[in-house]
Parts: structure tokens; sequence; C-alpha cells
């Protein structure tokens, strides 16, 4: 998946390939309890494939979607603008989450998304998501669950950015989506690679890069994380959560 | 993009040895400010070390751009210096 040319022209899929949606249907299953059949009905939701360089707009606050985008591969954010321009990121989505399930319900997207990095989606039809939930009320639930776990991790967000000091305040985030990643990736809070700047690190923590910069400095020295030129990695995630308190309870990781 | 280190000393010297890419030295001299404010934020009672915060801004060269000088005076001190 890593190495395509962010240049290439979206392709339409001529069959919906049953393997492609599976990270999206065990990222659900990670939430809300799926029989075998919702399994297979999720997988065989018909979709356009699109992939696309870092950077790049998905979502645009104003849009009437008509597609669900779901993340296949590589990191997405939501964001919101102030008027000088001040740019303040409101989510970020893993690969297998969808990424509007929100546009089921409500007519207007009210914020702007972008690919963090190179992406590849997965457009599902909105038609075709919302006549699933309705002929299966599990599945119904399942959309509802993920909509209100990204709506607690928003209230963490504003905990985090709003009362915890710069250092709890990066550690709590990265002990968060190493509890995220490991529903893809089993063995994350042993260690995983952070696909993010520091500027993007300031952008979604509310500090200022030099402060990100320096904050990084401390947890390296502590040996809670590893830099090596422009890569981070977290590689001590019991350390980071007694410096950030953390406690997974709001992540409702035992919620399936 | 240029490169500028922001070296600060709030009781003890940190050095930056990893610097941050910023447009240009205005813009630097700007984050300082802002860092200094997030610094406070989180403690205050780094005013109350000996020479209070200061932050200092150096370009890629060594060439220093600006500093930030923060530091509290309280109502007992000023009159000790008025006397």
């Amino acid at each position: 998946m890593a190495g395509q040319s962010p240049s290439r022209r979206p392709q339409a899929a001529l069959t919906p390939g049953p393997a492609q949606l599976d990270i999206f249907v065990r990222k659900l299953l990670a939430y809300s309890p799926l029989s075998t059949a919702d399994q297979r009905e999720l997988a065989d939701l018909p979709f356009q494939y699109r992939s696309l360089g870092p950077g790049m707009t998905i979502l645009r606050e104003g849009d009437h979607a008509q597609v669900c985008p779901i993340l296949l591969s590589g990191f997405a954010f939501r964001y919101k603008l102030a008027a000088d321009g001040g740019r303040q990121i409101v989510a970020l989505r893993i690969p297998g989450d969808p990424l509007d399930f929100q546009s089921l319900y409500l007519r207007t997207v009210d914020h702007h998304m972008r690919s963090l990095t190179a992406v590849e989606l997965a457009l599902v039809p909105l038609a075709a998501l919302e006549q699933l939930a309705d002929m299966r009320r599990s599945i119904a639930r399942a959309i509802l669950v993920d909509i209100l776990v990204e709506a607690s991790i928003g209230r963490e967000w504003q905990l985090n950015v709003g009362r915890r000091h710069a250092l709890p305040r990066l550690a709590h985030f990265l002990c968060e989506l190493a509890y995220r990643l490991e529903v893809i990736e089993p063995r994350a809070r042993a260690g995983f690679d952070v696909p993010l700047t520091q500027e993007q690190l300031a952008d979604i923590l509310g500090l200022t890069p030099v402060h990100v910069n320096r904050t990084l400095k401390a947890l390296e020295q502590a040996g809670a994380v590893a830099r090596s030129g422009r890569r981070l990695r977290a590689t001590d995630l019991g350390l980071l959560a007694s410096f950030a308190d953390f406690a997974p309870l709001y992540l409702h990781r035992d919620n399936a | 993009m240029p490169r500028y280190f922001f070296h600060t000393s709030d009781g003890s010297r940190d050095q930056d040895d990893v610097g941050v890419e910023l447009n240009d030295a205005a813009t630097a001299r700007r984050e300082a400010i802002r860092y200094g404010g997030s610094l406070l934020h989180d403690n205050p009672e780094i005013v109350d070390a000996h020479g209070g915060l200061r932050i200092e801004v150096v370009d890629e060269s060594g060439v220093f751009c600006a500093a930030v000088l923060i530091q509290a005076v309280d109502a007992d001190q000023a009159r000790g210096r008025a006397a």
C-alpha cells in the first residue's frame, strides 16, 4: 500500500472486494457485536476506490455528502478554521475508520477533513449504508456506537487541551493513539510510529511547535519516546500512561 | 524553511539542540513569546527563578535573533529598591 503515486487517478471498483473492507468491519466489531451475516453485509457494500496524497481534501465544510469514505490505509484529520486562519485539529481518524457516518443523519458537513498521510479510501454510497442500517438493527447500532465513541474522544480532547499541562497532554494523546491503533495493530501498545509532525501535534494539542519540541525532548530523555530525524516513535507506553494518568475508560474498548 | 533554536533559562538552562523550522526571524520571535506564555500557563512559579524566564532565539548560524525576558516584580522588592 505504501509507495503508490499520490497523483494516481481515482478508480472505480467494478465489483466490491470483500477483503478490502475487512479493516472497516474489524473496526466496527471492536466496539459492537455483529453477527457473521452482519459482517458479510458490511464487507459486501459497494464502494469506489480512491487514493490521495498527504494534505488532500476529503471533506469540505458545507458539503452535502453522497458517500461515506472509509479509511483503508493512512491517517486523516478533521479540523476547523478560525477567522485569522488559525487551525484547530478536532479529530484524528485511523485506518479502518468511517469518515462521515454523520452525513447519514445531518444534511451538511460542519467541518473540514484532510488526509494526514497518503491514504486509500473506499467511498461507500450513503444510500447503501442507510439501506443496510434500515434492514439490520445491529448495524444501525454499530454506526451509532462509532459516532458516540468519536464524541467521547472529543470530550477527552477538550479536557486535554483545556486543562492538562504540556507533558501529560502530549503523553495522553500518545497513549490514546496506541489504544486506538491496537484494533488494527495488535502490538501498538508495545510501541508504534507516530505519523504526525511537530506542527501537526501542535495543531492537535493547542501548543506551539516550540513547546511540542521541548516536551518531546523531555519525553525522549525519560525514555518514553525515540526520535530520529523527522521520525517519532512512542516506545514506552507504560511510562507515558503514568505521565498522563491515563485511564482508557472513555475509549469504550469494552463495548463489544 | 530556516531553523531556529530556542534556548530556555528558568533556573536551569535548557539548550535546544533540535530547533524548529519557521518562516523567518519575526515568526520565531512571535513563537518565543507564545512559548513563554505556554510555559508560564503550566508553571507560573517559573518567574520566581533567578532572572525569571528567559527564552533566547538563535538562527542556524548561531546568530542571536531575539530574547524574551519575563519576570515578576513584587511590592516588597519595589519598596526596597525605592528606599
